[in-house]
C-alpha cells in the first residue's frame, strides 16, 4: 500500500465519519454494514445495534417496495444511483423523514458488491410540508361549510321577513324551510365524513393531501 | 332605480338575496359564474356588483379584472361575498370583502351604499 493510497483511506474514513448526513455502506442484502455517527444520531441506534439490523426493518412499510424497485433497477443495470424520499423508523417508534441517495458498488468484473447509501433527515421540512397541506385543507373544509350556512342564514331571514308580512305565504315558508333542511344535511354530510375519517383512520398517519379528494368528492357527491 | 349585479354559482345563494334584496326597491341582475357576470357587465351599467369569489365558469377575479381593465367606469361598489378564506385581508379601491355566511353584513353594506348613492345624488 503506497502512502497516497493510505491517505485516500483515511480521507474516506474521516469524511464517511464525521459527515454531517447519516452515510452507509449496506450489503446487497440490505443489512448495515457500516453506519456513521450522524446516522446513529438520526435514527437513535449504536452502532452495534445497527450492525444487527436491515434497512428493510428500519423503512416504513408504506416506502418499503418504492425502494426495493429502486434497488432491483440498479442491480439490473437500469440505473447508475437512485435518490428517494422515505420514510424510517427511529429507535424510539417515531417517524423520520430521510432524502436517500443510494450508489452500487461493483468489483473489477463488474459483480455488485455493496451499496454506498447518504440519508439526510428531511424531517422537519417535511412537518413544514404537512402543515401547509393540512392548512390547506383546513380552508377547504371551512369553505364547504361556510356555503351551507350562508344558505341558512339567507332562508332563516328570508322567513323571518315573510312572517312579518299580513298574510305570509306558507307554501314560499314551506319551500324555504326545505332549502334550509337540504343545507344542513350537507353541513351534516361533511361533519360525518369528517369524524368517520378520524374514528377509522386513527391508526394510519393522516395525510391531508390524499384525504382531501377524497372529502370534496363525497360533499359534492351529498 | 340602481341596479345590482348578484353573481355566485349556488343558486339557493343567488335566490336567497334576490328575495332579501327585492325590498329596496332596486333592479337585480342575477347570474350564476363568473363568465355571466362579465357578459352582463358588457351590456348593462351596474352600480353594485355582489360576487362570489371561487366559481367553476370565470372567478370573481377575472370579473374584477374585466372590470378594471375595460377603461370605462368601475361599479360605484364592489363586494366580494365569499367563503374563500385568502380574501381576508384582500384590499383594492372601492372593493369589498364580506366572509360567508355573514349575509347581515352584506345586507347592510348593500343597504347603506344604496344610500350613499342616493345621498349622492
Amino acid at each position: 500500500m503506497n502512502s497516497n493510497s493510505v491517505t485516500d483511506d483515511v480521507l474516506f474514513e474521516s469524511a464517511f465519519h464525521f459527515a454531517a448526513i447519516g452515510m452507509a455502506i449496506v450489503s446487497l442484502e440490505g443489512k448495515w454494514l457500516k453506519v456513521n455517527s450522524s446516522l446513529c444520531r438520526m435514527l437513535g441506534y449504536t452502532n452495534d445495534e445497527f450492525l444487527a439490523l436491515d434497512f428493510q426493518r428500519l423503512t416504513h412499510p408504506g416506502d418499503l417496495e418504492a425502494d426495493l424497485k429502486q434497488v432491483k433497477a440498479l442491480l439490473e443495470r437500469e440505473i447508475d444511483t437512485y435518490q428517494l424520499e422515505k420514510r424510517y423508523f427511529h429507535k424510539s417508534g417515531s417517524v423520520v423523514w430521510g432524502l436517500l441517495s443510494v450508489s452500487l458498488i461493483r468489483d473489477d468484473e463488474g459483480a455488485p458488491k455493496f451499496f454506498i447509501s447518504q440519508i439526510q433527515d428531511i424531517t422537519s421540512l417535511k412537518d413544514g410540508e404537512r402543515l401547509k397541506a393540512l392548512l390547506r385543507f383546513s380552508i377547504q373544509v371551512a369553505h364547504e361549510i361556510n356555503n351551507p350556512l350562508t344558505i341558512i342564514s339567507l332562508n332563516a331571514q328570508t322567513i323571518h321577513h315573510w312572517l312579518t308580512l299580513p298574510a305570509p305565504d306558507l307554501e314560499k315558508i314551506g319551500q324555504s324551510l326545505s332549502v334550509l333542511q337540504h343545507a344542513t344535511e350537507r353541513i351534516s354530510a361533511i361533519t360525518k365524513t369528517m369524524s368517520g375519517l378520524t374514528l377509522e383512520k386513527t391508526n394510519i398517519e393522516f395525510d391531508p393531501e390524499r384525504v382531501l379528494p377524497l372529502l370534496l368528492k363525497s360533499f359534492h357527491e351529498g | 332605480m340602481r341596479n345590482i349585479l348578484i353573481c355566485d354559482d349556488e343558486r339557493e345563494i343567488v335566490e336567497g338575496l334576490l328575495i332579501l334584496l327585492k325590498q329596496h326597491e332596486v333592479n337585480l341582475l342575477p347570474c350564476y359564474s363568473g363568465d355571466e357576470a362579465i357578459s352582463i357587465l358588457k351590456i348593462e351599467s351596474v352600480d353594485i356588483v355582489v360576487c362570489d369569489f371561487m366559481m367553476p365558469d370565470g372567478t370573481g377575479e377575472d370579473v374584477l379584472k374585466y372590470l378594471r381593465t375595460r377603461g370605462e367606469s368601475f361599479p360605484e361598489s364592489f363586494i366580494f361575498f365569499s367563503a374563500h378564506f385568502n380574501l381576508l385581508g384582500f384590499s383594492q379601491p372601492s372593493v369589498t370583502v364580506i366572509p360567508k355566511p355573514e349575509i347581515r353584513n352584506l345586507i347592510a353594506t348593500v343597504k347603506s351604499e344604496l344610500l350613499r348613492l342616493k345621498e349622492k345624488n
